[in-house]
């Protein structure tokens, strides 16, 4: 009976940020004067079957449109059930569910890895030509592909850090001798310096990509580790790419958003038989496909390059901007929906 | 002295006026009342906008009254050519701070030159429990102006602790910083104004921030304010109205040059809040994250703000997780309990940032009698904890806050070119 309860209580909460979360939706849109038809109906707390429907702007070159229809079908995209429960009956999760996923994560981000070796050989190949434009290029490349590692550079610990650390942390800040890394290389080829003053800052980077093939085999990942990565990925890029503060030279934070949401998607997708029938699936598939749609939309303004953030028209960056903020609150729901253990009771404190 | 004596004795020191206001009748007959429970509060005191909080004395003003409403932290840079230039500019600092404080009417000396005063708050400057606090930074004293050999026995530069990795140089340290704290936003925004007035071409502004307090909402007086995250922060201040606890903690005589002995130590962190992160974290999260009940304040289990947490019953955190903000910032040991500190922080609010999000935090304002071995000792307690995924600071400073000016015809920092 108190297992029940706690789903009840769980599902209620749940279901008041689900109804939050689709009524801000409704907000949204129906001030954007592109909404009509009848308010959104929100999910009923420990109903089996809620159907709630929301107004979802339709991205596509036409304008945008308002349309009411069930989140299963038009936000879905066929990957999960609209009438699935809030959560499901299976919570608490087994924490060796999270074996699979973990796994398949890892093949994934060993095969980036695998990628990323060419890449900074090109790209250390376009250094010694001391051909910037090209570098620049080569560099964005491999600064993309790293960042789709999202869900594991946490567990490199110092290795991250020479890979892709900023240089905050160094006493001598950006002039300072352990600055290194793809960040360094981001100084060199935008702010400063000839190409090939680079070249041993690409070398130790190759030391350090391969270096990072065997951790990543290695790297410890706990089911909580990887149920938070799987919204804090997009949390970190809305604070660090999207403001610009972690690409401070080249500005290509729109790029870093775009792998930032590849990794979650990846995340995502590897955790939907522990999804499945409940609704955060639904929804959280609904916020990346929208963040999808707008870069792809950006992309295709820029001629097929995603744009610097100084690139960007104020328009574009509020769509941008709105389309994280979507997909972040939609993802705020997955924490709760991949829980291993009920949390104990917090015992009253005693001996005043 | 008790507390209160002093605060009166500082209230009537306030009938000296400086070079332009002068006290009204009204003000004089406001001075003489006892002063009101919430007296240097700027929010609860009977007075209101007419409180006054005097600007001399033993020990400046804004560092045991309690908050006013808001605050404006400036740091600013010494650019005057010489030390008798810079000291110019300190005696005109405390000289107009006085005036301002005082209150009354502002004098038109000249219709055809620039008025004195900017007439923002009208020809009658109601005090508005406005302080200033004026404190020195460690570049203050490189060898520009002559003053290595007089540098406060504790003060350094800020340090760059593991969660700074986010400090921006232009909104940290500075040569002189100036806590101006009133009861409303107008009056200090004013204050600044007409400091910087007496200051111009020796001291330039570096960085500044507005604060403000949130507002008393509780039925019990007790109750402290919350910050942004929206927790009761202050809970665990040590009492102010305790002179002995407030000498051990705060005012540094021992090993001090003659001229900062019973000054104090200023700690200001400029921390962001990532805000909308944080109000999608469920609220047991954020609870434990603390370790104190949102709602109440009281510690994890309790039911009163004001109640020990009892980390001693609780050793392997079961109620209060280990990495909980209060236990790793206070763990209520005899050894934590000589490195507290008071902190006099504040809210701030500054727009929105390219990612669209809200740019609020903590102003964070303390006061110790040795930084190295209170703040930074719990600042570096504080390191790991999971609270630092959710705040950034993002600049700040350490500034020795001189001794008071003990009378009327004294200034802030005078002793420094003098003594």
């Amino acid at each position: 009976v108190t297992a029940v309860l706690r789903w009840l209580l769980r599902a209620t909460i749940l279901a008041a940020v689900l109804a939050a979360a689709l009524l801000a939706g409704f907000v949204t849109f129906t001030a954007l004067g592109v909404g009509s038809g009848a308010a959104p109906r929100a999910p009923v707390a420990g109903s089996a079957r809620p159907r709630a429907r929301v107004f979802v702007a339709d991205a596509s070159p036409g304008g945008r449109r308002g349309r009411s229809e069930s989140i299963g079908r038009r936000e879905g995209g066929g990957a999960g059930d609209p009438h699935a429960p809030i959560l499901g009956d299976q919570l608490p999760l087994a924490p060796a569910r999270f074996d699979g996923p973990i796994a398949r994560y890892r093949r994934y981000a060993a095969l980036q890895v695998r990628r990323l070796g060419p890449e900074v050989a090109a790209l250390a190949a376009t250094v010694r030509a001391d051909d910037r434009s090209a570098a620049r290029a080569a560099w964005r490349v491999a600064f993309a592909r790293y960042l789709r590692l999202g869900a594991v550079y946490g567990a490199f610990g110092a290795l991250d850090t020479d890979v892709d650390g900023l240089p905050g942390h160094l006493r001598a800040g950006a002039k300072d001798a352990r600055f290194i890394g793809l960040h360094r290389i981001e100084l060199g080829l935008w702010a400063s310096a000839r190409a090939t003053s680079l070249v041993p800052v690409v070398r130790r980077l190759r030391h350090d990509v391969r270096r990072l093939a065997r951790a990543v085999v290695r790297a410890p990942i706990t089911p909580l580790d990887y149920a938070t990565r799987a919204h804090e990925i997009l949390e970190d890029a809305q604070r660090d790419f999207l403001t610009g503060a972690h690409v401070p030279w080249s500005h290509e934070g729109v790029l870093a958003t775009d792998s930032a949401l590849a990794a979650t998607q990846v995340v995502i997708s590897t955790l939907s038989p522990l999804l499945e029938g409940q609704q955060s699936q639904v929804t959280t598939q609904a916020g990346l496909d929208r963040l999808r749609t707008t870069l792809r939309s950006l992309r295709e303004a820029h001629r097929g390059r995603l744009p610097t953030l100084r690139a960007l028209t104020a328009r574009e960056h509020e769509r941008l901007v709105g389309s994280m903020d979507w997909a972040l609150e939609r993802l705020q729901t997955i924490p709760g929906s991949l829980e291993t253990r009920d949390p104990a009771p917090i015992p009253k404190l005693r001996g005043r | 002295v008790t507390n209160l004596d002093r605060r009166r004795f500082l209230s009537r020191s306030a009938l000296a006026v400086g070079a332009v206001g002068v006290a009204g009748a009204g003000a004089l007959a406001r001075d003489q009342r006892p002063p009101a429970a919430g007296l240097g509060d700027g929010r609860a005191g009977a007075a209101g906008i007419h409180e006054r909080v005097g600007f001399d004395g033993p020990v400046q003003a804004g560092i045991l009254q309690r908050p006013q409403a808001h605050a404006i932290v400036a740091a600013l840079d010494a650019v005057a050519p010489d030390a008798s230039a810079l000291a110019g500019a300190l005696q005109g600092l405390s000289y107009r701070a006085r005036a301002l404080a005082g209150g009354g009417a502002t004098s038109a000396l000249e219709p055809d030159a620039p008025a004195l005063d900017s007439g923002v708050l009208g020809p009658v400057i109601a005090p508005d429990a406005l302080t200033v606090t004026i404190g020195f930074g460690a570049s203050l004293f490189d060898g520009r102006f002559d003053l290595a050999a007089r540098r406060p026995a504790r003060l350094t530069a800020m340090p760059r602790f593991a969660v700074d990795d986010d400090l921006d140089p232009a909104r940290t340290h500075g040569d002189v910083a100036l806590q101006i704290c009133g009861g409303h936003r107008d009056t200090v925004t004013h204050a600044l104004r007409e400091l910087l007035r007496v200051v111009r071409g020796r001291l330039v502004l570096r960085w500044m921030e507005h604060g403000f307090q949130g507002a008393r909402r509780d039925p019990s007086p007790r109750s402290s304010p919350r910050n942004l995250f929206a927790f009761r922060d202050g809970t665990a201040n040590p009492d102010t109205a305790d002179q002995e606890l407030m000498n051990r903690l705060v005012w540094s005589r021992e090993g001090e040059p003659g001229w900062a002995a019973g000054g104090t130590y200023q700690v200001i962190r400029t921390i962001r809040m990532q805000v909308e992160f944080w109000d999608r974290v469920g609220l047991r999260e954020q609870e434990r994250i603390i370790g104190r009940h949102r709602d109440s304040g009281a510690p994890l289990g309790g039911s009163d703000e004001h109640e020990d947490p009892r980390f001693d019953l609780d050793p392997h955190g079961r109620r209060i997780p280990l990495d909980a903000h209060i236990r790793l910032a206070n763990p209520r040991t005899s050894q934590a309990a000589a490195q507290r500190i008071l902190r006099r922080g504040y809210n701030y609010d500054r727009g929105f940032d390219g990612a669209g999000t809200l740019d609020q935090g903590l102003l964070f304002v303390a006061f110790n009698r040795h930084p190295e071995r209170q703040f930074a000792t719990i600042q570096r307690r504080l390191d790991r904890e999971p609270l630092s995924d959710y705040v950034r600071p993002v600049g700040g400073g350490y500034f020795f806050v001189a001794p008071g000016t003990g009378g009327r015809d004294g200034w802030i920092g005078e002793r420094l070119f003098t003594g």
